[in-house]
């Protein structure tokens, strides 16, 4: 991780370490380990099983589940939209967070007021979001309001109900026809629910990156300053090398977030609305749970979903450490 | 008095759903309207022979929003005048009402009685959830036939009794009359007449008359009235490739494909109810909520209300109601059956008339009802015909996936033919048979 | 996460060097302008809820541009409603719990982040990757076995219930741990040579410049609690004098007969504290100049 030497000094507080470092950890321990890590082995456990949730516990499945999982065509369409979703807004609002923190760092005057416009979409009720974008995506809303008053036209059917993949309709458009499903993009509307996504998050994550970037000394610039790089320089070379710890937590954070995406979809096209073109593993996990009756099959979901997590963690945190850390 | 609609179900969007507040009418199959003399005195509902060994405290959980905590406490009120042995504990629940119900189930701490929604009904009855109430019935003379047929219908499985409905709603036309007499059109009878008059209603109005959404819970309008049928009546065997639902599907589509009707989508509001709200339509096929809705949002609007126009198997609509069913686990039936009894009975259900948010679930009070609500009689009249929205243990499931059917159909990616071979996949796929 | 600046070194605005051409000029103005435009954009849909807050509800229902962020006629029956439903209640509630979120938070998770950052002891990576993969399963199915531990424990339907799972969570563990670990090991270095504990060190040298990440993680924390919503409606059984906001707001959202007007004047009342909070934060996101305590 950024600022750790890679051989460290022999360190004089090794032994006390080892138990402080126990003692410190000790009170957060206790309450995640009865409230989140119990829970999930429970989850894990229970993925084994079939299970109604209102009847006693079924019959043990080994690893039935999984495989009832991956024959499951709903599986294959919520893992294709779950990956578009977040393959979509991961980069998308990192960079916008990037952007409006270097934007807002600048000594422009109003900086309090760009914050506080920026965060102010993350600190709303998300039903009430939800509730307004629903209202904006409409026919008649606002957005394509401003699309027909700009000239352009706007997608027929409306956002939120149009289940043509993007890539599909640009394909469409150069002629290609009869896509795979799995080229066919992110429909319209989960690219509606995604572009209110970011809209949501990137000021969240504008704050993280402000954070980071105070902390970047102005001596760095001046030196290569001096040395003769000019601005552009100076951002690659410095700001985005020092912001790189930063921005591997929020990506991180970003794909944790995005792949279990379930309230949005829940809230503004419940089922996966337009022939479920929004169904993601998230809302899967849930419809299985309480209205499928098959609590074991949820928890199989989410033991997937965690396992694509982390190797994404994995990955991400080897790709990182490989280009070398400042 | 306030008239917001009680909803009870989770904060979705989703239409339909919705435990519609019940208004009997009608006179059905078998009450007579002697029997309704007879039952709905002045006088209160006979005392539960039940409640003579009951006491002690009972939990009651409902769905409710701010309304419909309203009118279950003035029910508890009264419940506890009649009843002062049994304390009761009502627990109202926001919203996420199935989540909770389930994991307090999960967790063995259910309430010991609570709502069942015809939706998901069959899934806890099959499931052995709920306790079976018809020996409770026989001790205090309750019978079946005191409620309307379709909505005790729901409740039943294999035989037994699950639970009492406390309200309903069938789908019925509410309309514009103004809109109606300005293109001479007469509230339609039958569906050649329904196209006709929509057609006629388009060229005059300018915009299409009829908002309707390709969900399958409106499909099923045209399902029933055409004679056709999801499952069988033992529930052994898909039935959805018949005839009877070719037609209807080529029907439903037809008057969207030929202009006669739009999606709420299309028009540009949020559902059907939004787009008569907002006068974007002439009609639409919904429940007794439009009349709170239209109080609310449209109060100067004026509005009727007819029954849908009959199918080639003659008239159909689907009933959405909701009961009070009893915890298989509960801790104490007995006190347990009589809160349901009285909730359910005249007694009870007297309180919620006045509100109107949904139809009695009592034949024996259509008259009281009526004199309340004059204009809702179509929707009474229905009870006698309505068959309960219920698709099978598995249902709700095979609701999600009929939806996104319907919803490629509409957007022209399939034809009917296709369609209707893959909501038979769904239900095969969904749908828990008995064998 | 913000480093802690050396002693003298200035906290940086960017990319310095050269005088600004005119054109350059013009771009940054430019972009200023869009800046603004884009920052009141943000704020559209709070304007839109003040807006219907004070509407009546037929009028919310004919939304038009003409009347989108400015009622034809304003009542403020919607706050009448809200605030005889017992929102102050609910407001309680809500302060309540996100004050023992986050004073849980605040310590359970800083002491835990600087361990996994800073010390070394046994099984601390695993230890690390079990908490963050904490993060990566969904909450829908974990708030099951939640309910029924909850249930054992007999903390259904009560304060516990909405307080004691969250005093410490990952995400707040994972921020400062990620933070600690860019501060530079010399600060703590020149301590441990005087002498001083890793008690010490922590108390006296760390915390202090470990504000702008305790700011950040205070107002995560607040967030997190205010507009938590799954588990207050399931932890506390439909019993009222519980209710947050959130849970409060979900009572007016009706499927069909959703009443705008009351919905959006109680989000306005969930919102405005939520915003007077990162407002008074948010100045602390400035590392500070740390003269720091190392003494030269």
């Amino acid at each position: 991780m950024a600022g750790f030497p890679s051989r460290k000094p022999r360190n004089p507080l090794a032994a006390e370490d080892a138990i402080a470092g126990w003692l410190f950890i000790t009170p957060a321990l206790i309450v995640l380990t009865l409230f989140v890590f119990w829970p999930i082995f429970q989850v894990f456990r229970v993925s084994l099983f079939e299970w109604s949730l209102i009847e006693a516990r079924g019959p043990f499945q080994g690893f039935g589940n999984f495989r009832t999982l991956f024959q499951d065509p709903d599986f294959e369409i919520a893992l294709r939209n779950t990956i578009w979703f977040s393959v979509g807004v991961v980069p998308i609002q990192t960079f916008l967070g990037v952007l409006l923190a270097v934007l807002a760092n600048r000594a422009i005057p109003g900086k309090t007021f760009f914050r506080v416009a920026f965060y102010f979409p993350s600190i709303s009720s998300s039903v009430v979001i939800a509730v307004i974008f629903i209202w904006l995506y409409q026919q008649n809303g606002l957005i394509n309001y401003v699309l027909r008053w700009l000239g352009f036209g706007t997608p027929q059917p409306p956002w939120l109900s149009n289940p043509n993949g993007v890539i599909d309709m640009l394909l469409g458009s150069f002629g290609v026809d009869n896509v795979t499903p799995w080229l066919a993009g992110p429909s319209v509307a989960l690219l509606s629910i995604m572009m209110m996504n970011i809209w949501t998050t990137m000021g969240s994550l504008m704050v993280i990156f402000l954070a980071g970037l105070q902390g970047i000394s102005e001596d760095l610039y001046e030196a290569a300053s001096l040395d003769g790089a000019n601005k552009r320089q100076q951002f690659f070379q410095i700001t985005i090398p020092m912001l790189r710890p930063v921005i591997f937590f929020v990506t991180t954070l970003g794909f944790i977030g995005t792949f279990q995406v379930f309230d949005q979809i829940f809230v503004m096209t419940p089922g996966g609305s337009p022939a479920k073109t929004t169904l993601t593993l998230g809302y899967l996990v849930y419809e299985e749970a309480f209205r499928g009756f098959a609590m074991g099959l949820a928890c199989a979901i989410a033991v997937v979903l965690f396992a694509i997590i982390l190797s994404i963690y994995f990955i991400q945190r080897r790709f990182i450490r490989e280009s070398g850390l400042e | 008095m306030s008239m917001r609609k009680s909803r009870y179900s989770a904060s979705r969007r989703s239409i339909l759903k919705a435990s519609a507040a019940i208004g009997g009418t009608g006179i059905i199959g078998s009450r007579s309207a002697a029997l309704a003399q007879e039952a709905s005195p002045a006088a209160s509902a006979p005392v539960s022979v039940v409640a003579e060994r009951a006491s002690g405290e009972v939990r009651l959980a409902g769905a409710g929003d701010a309304i419909g905590q309203e009118i279950i406490q003035a029910q508890l009120d009264g419940f506890a005048a009649m009843y002062p042995n049994i304390s009761v504990t009502f627990e109202n629940i926001p919203a996420e009402y199935l989540v909770q119900i389930q994991t307090a189930i999960a967790a063995g701490n259910a309430a010991d009685v609570f709502f069942v929604q015809n939706e998901f009904a069959q899934d806890f009855m099959s499931r052995d959830v709920l306790l079976p109430i018809d020996d409770y019935m026989a001790e205090d003379g309750i019978t079946a036939d005191m409620y309307y047929e379709p909505l005790i219908n729901a409740y039943t499985w294999q035989g037994a009794l699950y639970g009492l409905p406390k309200d309903w709603s069938p789908i019925g036309a509410v309309y514009d009359p103004a809109a109606f007499e300005s293109a001479g059109v007469t509230m339609p009878t039958t569906w050649d007449e329904l196209r006709t008059a929509l057609q006629t209603l388009k060229d005059s109005t300018g915009s299409t008359a009829l908002a309707l959404d390709p969900n399958f819970d409106r499909f099923v309008i045209f399902m029933y009235q055409a004679g056709g049928s999801i499952t069988n009546e033992d529930v052994t065997a898909i039935t959805l490739d018949s005839p009877e639902v070719t037609q209807a599907l080529e029907y439903f589509y037809a008057l969207y494909s030929d202009g006669l009707s739009a999606t709420s989508v299309d028009i540009g509001a949020g559902w059907p109810g939004d787009a008569f709200v907002q006068g974007l339509t002439s009609m639409v096929f919904e429940g007794n909520w439009m009349f709170p809705t239209l109080n609310d949002q449209a109060p100067d609007k004026a509005f009727a209300v007819a029954e849908l126009p009959q199918g080639p198997a003659g008239p159909g609509t689907p009933a959405f109601t909701q009961a009070y069913s009893i915890f298989a686990g509960s801790q104490n039936p007995d006190a347990a059956w009589v809160l349901t009894q009285y909730l359910t009975g005249a007694e009870g259900v007297r309180v919620m008339m006045p509100y109107g948010l949904a139809l009695p679930p009592l034949p024996a009070l259509e008259g009281e009802f009526l004199e309340l609500w004059p204009e809702r009689a179509p929707y009474l009249a229905a009870g006698e015909y309505a068959t309960s929205v219920q698709y099978g243990p598995g249902g709700q499931t095979f609701a999600t996936d009929a939806n996104a059917v319907l919803q490629t159909l509409f957007a022209g990616q399939i034809d009917v033919t296709e369609a209707q071979a893959q909501l038979v996949a769904a239900a095969e796929a969904n749908i828990t048979l008995n064998r | 996460m913000a480093s802690i600046l050396k002693r003298g070194q200035k906290q940086g605005t960017g990319p310095v060097g050269g005088t600004k051409t005119p054109a350059e000029r013009t771009i940054e103005a430019i972009a200023l302008v869009v800046l603004i435009f884009v920052a009141l954009l943000m704020f559209v849909p709070f304007a839109f809820s003040i807006a219907t807050s004070f509407k009546t509800s037929p009028e919310a229902a004919q939304l038009s541009f003409g009347n989108m962020f400015w009622p034809r006629e304003g009542v403020t029956t919607a706050y009448q409603t809200a605030f005889d439903s017992n929102i102050q209640r609910w407001f309680l509630n809500s302060v309540f719990i996100a004050l023992i979120w986050i004073a849980g938070r605040a310590i359970m998770d800083t002491m835990a982040g600087y361990a996994f950052a800073k010390m070394e002891f046994p099984g601390r990576k695993f230890l690390f990757l079990l908490v963050l993969g904490t993060m990566m399963v969904p909450g829908i199915v974990t708030v099951i076995p939640k309910f029924i531990l909850l249930d054992d424990l007999g903390l259904l339907n009560t304060y516990g219930a909405l307080t004691i799972p969250f005093l410490a969570d990952a995400f707040g563990i994972f921020l400062m741990k990620q933070f600690f670990e860019s501060i530079p090991a010399d600060l703590e270095e020149a301590a441990r040579i005087d002498g001083a504990s890793r008690y010490q060190i922590f108390r006296q040298i760390v915390l202090p410049n470990a504000i702008p990440a305790v700011t950040a993680l205070t107002i995560f924390s607040f967030q997190g609690s205010w507009n938590s919503f799954l588990e207050p409606v399931l932890f506390t059984v439909g019993a009222e004098n519980l209710y947050t906001l959130p849970v409060g707001l979900a009572n007016f959202r009706a499927v069909y007969n959703t009443n705008y007007p009351v919905l959006m004047a109680i989000a306005v009342i969930t919102t405005v504290p939520m915003a007077i909070f990162f407002v008074v934060f948010q100045r602390y996101f400035i590392a500070s100049n740390v003269a720091s305590g190392i003494k030269g």
